[in-house]
Order: C-alpha cells, then structure tokens, then sequence
C-alpha cells in the first residue's frame, strides 16, 4: 500500500515538473551574410542589364566597400588618426518625399531639428555636371555626435530623374568630410549612367523592395484619410485598410490593394465588384455608362457606385480604380447601404487627397 | 490522518472522477471553439488548451472562468495512471483494456509534449531564392548585427518578449546597452507629412523621425498580422547613440556606426537558423482544367547541407512533407502570382507519439474484443453443447 502511494505521489509529481514554459532568451550567433536577393542592383561591376549602370573614377585616398543590399557604391574615407567618413550611392524610385523630407531626414541623423519649407531655398546650393544637375546640401551637427568627441557632418547631392532620385552622401566627422570636400565634387563630375539594355524602359522596373522613406503601408501612394475613419492593421494584400461607423449602427469596410499590371482589366473587375452585391455583370459598354472619372492632378479613377442586395440586406459598394504607371490600385468601400452612403462625400474627398510621393 | 490520504487516494483513483473530466473535456472543446471567432485558432489553443487555467480579461482585470486544458488533460493523465497503480492486478482478459490505457496516457503526454516542446515556423521562398532560415509566424525579435566582417554577421537577436518599455538589456557581444524606450505589440505606422498634428518623435536617428507610430489594438485575426514596433536607445560608455524607430512594417535594417564597427538594427519575425539551406527550384500550382479551383501545389526545392553530404531535389506538396534535421517543411500556401512558395516548417520532437499512441491503441482494442469474442464464441457453443 506504502509502494503503491508513494508511486502515485512521485507520478504526479513528475508530471508537473515537466509542465514548463516557453523561455524567452537572448540569443547570439554567427551566420553567413546572406546573398543579395535576386532584386535590381547597380554597381560599379556586374550591373544588372536591366538598369542604368553608374560609372565614376574613385578619388585617392577612398575606399571602395562592398555594396550591400541597398547601396550602389560604398566608400571609406580614413584619416590617420582613425576619424572617418562614409561615402554612399542610392537610389529610390520617386522622389522620395522630396527635397525638403530629404534635408530634414538628414538634418535628423545629425540630431538637428527639422527646417521649414520657407527657409528651403537657403538649404542647398545647385551644381551642373556632365550628368546633370545636383542638389547640395551641406550640414553639421550642433553637438559631439561621433563617439562623444566629433560633430557629424552631411555633404550630401541628389539628382533628381523622372523614374527616380540618386544620392550621393558623404558622412562622418565634420572636418574629415570637409577636407574631403573636393574630392566629393569631383567624384559628381565623374559620375556617367549608361542607358539600360534596349527594350526595357526605366519605368518598367519594378521597384526595389527598399526604401529610403518606408511610407504607410509600402505603397507607393499617399494618401489622408478622414479622422472619422479609423485605421485597422494593414496585411500583405491590403496596403491601406480602415473601418468606417455609421451614425445610427453599422461599419463599413474600406480596403486599398494594388496589383501589377492591369490585373485582369477594368471590365473584369467592376464586374467582379458587381458579383460581390449580388448585382449580375455588366458589358463594357454599360459599365463605361455606370461609371465616371474622377481627376485628381495627373491621376484618373475610373468611380462605380453599386447597390445590391446581398444575404446581410441592401449593400452598397462604393468603388475607384486607379491604374498607376505598372500598378493597379483598387479603393473599396462596402458595407451597409445606410453607412456608405453616409460616408460617399468623404470617400470621395478622400480620392481627391491621394498623391503620389 | 491516514482517513484523510485514503479518501485523497480515492478521489484521485475513482471512475466517477474520470467521467467528470471527460465531460469538462467536451464543454473545454466546445467554448473553446466559440471562443475562436475572437482570437483565431492560435490564440485559443493558448488561452484554453495551453493553461491551467483559462482567464478572461474583465475590464482588465484576468478573471479564471475555466479549468485550461492542462489542468484537465494533467488530471486525466494522473487519474489514469492513479487508478492503475492502485488496482494493478495483470490477467491476461483484461490485457487488451490495459494495453489499450497505456496507449491512452502515451497520447496524452504526447499531446502536453506537443504543446511545450513543437516550434513552428514558415519559409518563404521566391522562385530561385535560397535560405538558410525560417521565421516565426507569432513572434519577433530586435535583432543588432554586427556586420563589419565581410563574410559573416553576429547577431544578437533580443525576443521581442523582453522589449518592455523602460526595460535596459545587456549582451556580453553589445558594446552598448539597449534601452527600450517604449514597445508597442501591433501599431501603424505613417509617414510624418501624413499626421499633421502628431507629437514629436522619440526616434533620433535612422528612419524614425520621418515617422509617426500609433499603438493598434492586437489582432488575432488570421487574414492578419501584429506589426510589433518599438523606440530604443543604444547607450555606450560615453553616452546615447540615439533612439531608433524599429518595427516589423521596415524590413530594411537601420545601419550606425560605433567603435569602427558596422552594425544594423532590425525587428523583424523570429528565426531559426539551420545548417542546411533550401532553394526554391520550382513552384507549381495545378488547377482543374477550365476553372480556378485548385487541384494540387507544390514545391521542388533543393536541400543542401553546409558540409556538402546531401544535395538533392525533394518535393514537397500536400500531405508530403519533407522531414530533415528534426525538422518537417509543409506546403503550406504560396503567393506573388504564384511566384513565392510558403513552407510550413515545425520542429516538434515528440512527433511520433500520437502514432505510437495510436498503435498501442489499435493493438490493444483488437487484443481486448479478440479475447472477448473467443470468450463469447466458447461460452456460445458450450451452452449449444449443453442444450
């Protein structure tokens, strides 16, 4: 009997102990560094024939580094005693939230504070070169940044393109990039691009999966919702997502997706919109008459508006298609037809704030 | 005093005890999945099946409202085992029963085995890509790479469980400490010029300022996923280093120097790392002629270990996963136009046990109605004998 309880005690007492939990613990190890995913790159050797490659002669003295995942050439500047600047070359499709985001972005690595759009002008100076005009822009810290002992300072130059800005940004201790600062406008001057390989256009490409500026979401669009709406967690599908509430009960949902391409055609789609409210397909003609444009700068969204009657009653799809240069961009508002109604002069108010960066 | 451990041994051998739990089981089972329209089937199997007690957040205050599935699970298993140590006595007509229960308590711990030990992952693969990695679909990590030498990384990867905001944590491999300003489970993020009233950013350097980050609800949908987000301070012997914005939603890390050193900064899904790498060769996905219905999808991968003695093609589709290294990579879905493969991939050390279990179990059923139905069939034709 003493055996038999002393079994049951120490069985239980087993099982418990193997009952832990999962512990959360700071790990360190060494792994290869991984290879640059098959995406566009530029560099100085083994461009990709897709691309504009980029040519320039290295100033004595630089370093040249290997170009990562994002960079397109990479530079050490070393002084003797061990002070030293970093040159890099980017590129971001756009413009990426243009001239005074830029300054102000690197206005903030050197823990300055932002500058007003009034006092832009006085920000940066221009340089023509062979292969265009530059932007310049060149900043120093007010306080010690670099390891507590040296201010930081910013020589940066961007040329803007159509497709694309490239940059050129010299960093590091202040008066290392200043004794630098002519080879730097040098390097500018050397700078060539060569035309990417015939038959593919620069606005072909698809964009690299970086950015310099991540914007909501990692679209390419901007855009200002109402502050009635509220914002839900976005998914790989939707690029923007947010509930909209009805005054008397009700939400409606609105989602913003893009797909490359044509993504099947606007006939294709409306209709597919139409099936969801239980509405049956139109023929393009009829759905070019139940549909209007909607101008917003150079963007055009092709506006429906339909009302069926699905399983939850009357439901209302309030919809806008924007194609976009190798993009299609499709805005959906559905819900209850008393709740999109309500919200139809702010969805279309809203459209009118969508821009591109 | 022995009354007391008596009538304590017979709460714990009785059938009545075992009928209770089996019913409580059902009821578990049924709230449970009532219960999954709201947190979706990873957050219930936490909250109801993975406790000892399942609480509900009233005004957030946690309030036990029922026994979890380890407490009636673990009840179970000692009630069976209890009552066999107590009334073990082996004869051969109830060996079938006996071997039927020993096969029941293996399927229990197997299943409690399960939920401490499995891990569970995803690879995503782009057609061509390779990797020697897969990520964590439910948790995250602020990973600090040293990236200064030319070939390899060290990573000091921080789970994103520790980020607790005015928490400082320490690595031997960190000549800085890191302090997490603030730590949001899910938030969204906007561009600055989008927010035009939003206070000034904790961020001091790397993307951040441009940014404004605002705290979402967390979601337990399936279709969606948490964007963990969080402020750190690095802080080095001579003082802060600044204050990096860091979320799931940037997948580009954030590089610095310090010491002559380069680092990056990431949050990013949790990563196992293996010593083997996966390349995706091909994806396919086959439909029924004339419709979109899918019929079959599959990967054909190559696997490669780091000491060159497997290199081979495998493929891998439904219901056919690959199993290497104590790992099994799944199909599990695909997206990109068919163009990327996702790859369940689940380390659970204790996979083999619910087929033993289901052996023993098959084994000892047959044994025990085989036994039966000589006894009936003898005893039958005895009495036919008789009449």
């Amino acid at each position: 009997m003493l055996t038999r309880s002393l079994l049951l005690a120490l069985a239980t007492a087993s099982s418990f102990a193997l009952v832990g939990c999962r512990d959360a613990k700071i790990a360190s190890y060494r792994v290869r560094k991984e290879a640059a995913p098959p995406q566009p790159q530029m560099a100085m050797t083994g461009a990709s024939a897709e691309l504009p490659k980029v040519h320039w002669q290295t100033p004595a003295g630089w370093q040249e580094q290997p170009s990562g995942n994002v960079r397109i050439g990479s530079f050490l500047v070393t002084a003797t005693d061990g002070r030293k600047a970093d040159m890099s070359i980017t590129q971001f499709p756009g413009t990426v939230g243009g001239d005074l985001a830029n300054i102000n972005r690197w206005r903030g690595q050197l823990q300055l504070g932002p500058i007003a759009e009034q006092d832009l002008a006085n920000a940066f100076t221009t340089s023509t070169v062979p292969s265009g005009t530059y932007s310049i822009a060149d900043i120093i810290s007010d306080q010690p940044i670099i390891e507590g002992k040296y201010r930081g300072r910013i020589l940066g130059a961007w040329l803007k393109t159509p497709e694309r800005t490239w940059f050129f940004k010299l960093s590091g201790e202040s008066e290392l990039v200043g004794a630098n600062r002519d080879a730097f406008m040098e390097f500018l001057k050397s700078v060539t691009f060569e035309a990417p390989a015939a038959g593919t256009s620069m606005s072909d490409l698809a964009a690299p999966d970086v950015s310099a500026a991540p914007i909501a979401q990692n679209t390419a669009l901007l855009w200002t919702a109402p502050a009635d709406w509220t914002a839900k967690t976005a998914t790989q599908m939707r690029k923007g997502s947010y509930t909209l509430h009805g005054a008397s009960g009700g939400e409606a949902d609105l989602s913003i997706i893009s797909f490359p391409g044509e993504a099947g055609g606007i006939v294709q789609n409306l209709n597919r919109w139409r099936g969801q409210v239980q509405l049956p397909p139109l023929s393009p003609t009829e759905l070019a008459s139940s549909s209007h444009t909607l101008a917003n700068g150079n963007l055009r969204f092709t506006v429906v508006d339909f009302l069926g009657t699905t399983s939850a009653g009357p439901t209302r799809l309030l919809g806008a298609v924007l194609p976009l240069e190798n993009e299609t961009y499709f805005f959906k508002l559905i819900g209850p037809d008393a709740v999109v109604t309500q919200h139809k002069e702010g969805f279309m108010a809203f459209l009118k704030t969508v821009k591109t960066p | 005093m022995r009354e007391i451990g008596k009538s304590f041994v017979q709460f714990f051998v009785s059938l009545k005890l075992t009928v209770v739990l089996l019913a409580i089981s059902v009821l578990l089972v049924f709230f449970a999945t009532l219960d999954q329209t709201n947190l979706g089937i990873w957050g219930i199997q936490h909250k109801w099946f993975q406790s000892f007690i399942v609480l509900q957040d009233v005004k957030g205050i946690p309030v036990p409202i029922f026994p979890g599935g380890y407490f009636v699970g673990g009840l179970l298993f000692f009630n069976l085992i209890a009552a066999h140590i107590y009334r073990f006595k082996f004869t051969w007509k109830k060996a079938g029963l006996l071997l039927t229960h020993f096969g029941l308590i293996i399927l229990l711990v197997g299943e409690l085995l399960s939920g401490l030990w499995q891990e569970e992952y995803h690879m995503r693969l782009d057609n061509g890509e390779t990797k020697n990695y897969s990520e964590s679909p439910h948790f995250d990590e602020l990973a600090i790479v040293n990236a200064s030498d030319p070939e390899w990384d060290d990573v000091v990867a921080i789970p994103a469980q520790l980020l607790k905001r005015g928490k400082t944590l320490q690595h031997p491999k960190l000549p800085f400490r890191v302090v997490v300003k603030d730590f949001y489970p899910n938030a969204q993020l906007q561009m600055r010029n989008q927010v035009p009233n939003a206070a000034p950013s904790p961020a001091t350097a790397g993307f951040g300022p441009e940014i404004v980050a605002t705290p979402l609800p967390v979601t337990y949908r399936q279709d969606e996923r948490n964007l963990s987000t969080a402020y750190v301070e690095l802080v080095g012997p001579q003082g802060s280093l600044g204050t990096w914005l860091v979320s799931t939603n940037i997948e580009q890390p954030q590089s610095f120097d310090y010491e002559g050193k380069t680092w990056r900064l990431v949050l990013r899904p949790e990563r196992l790392y293996t010593h083997f790498t996966v390349q995706l060769v091909k994806f396919s996905h086959d439909r029924y002629a004339g419709t979109e219905i899918p019929k079959n999808f599959s990967s054909k991968v190559r696997l490669k270990t780091d000491d060159g003695h497997t290199d081979r093609e495998v493929l891998i589709y439904m219901n056919n996963p690959l199993r290497f290294q104590g790992l099994t990579f799944y199909q599990s879905g695909f997206e990109n136009n068919d163009r990327t493969s996702i790859l369940q991939v689940v380390r659970n050390p204790s996979w083999l046990l619910p087929y033993v279990a289901c052996l023993i179990l098959f084994v000892g059923l047959t044994l025990h109605f085989g036994i039966s139905l000589v006894a009936f069939a003898s005893k039958r034709s005895r009495s036919l004998a008789v009449a």
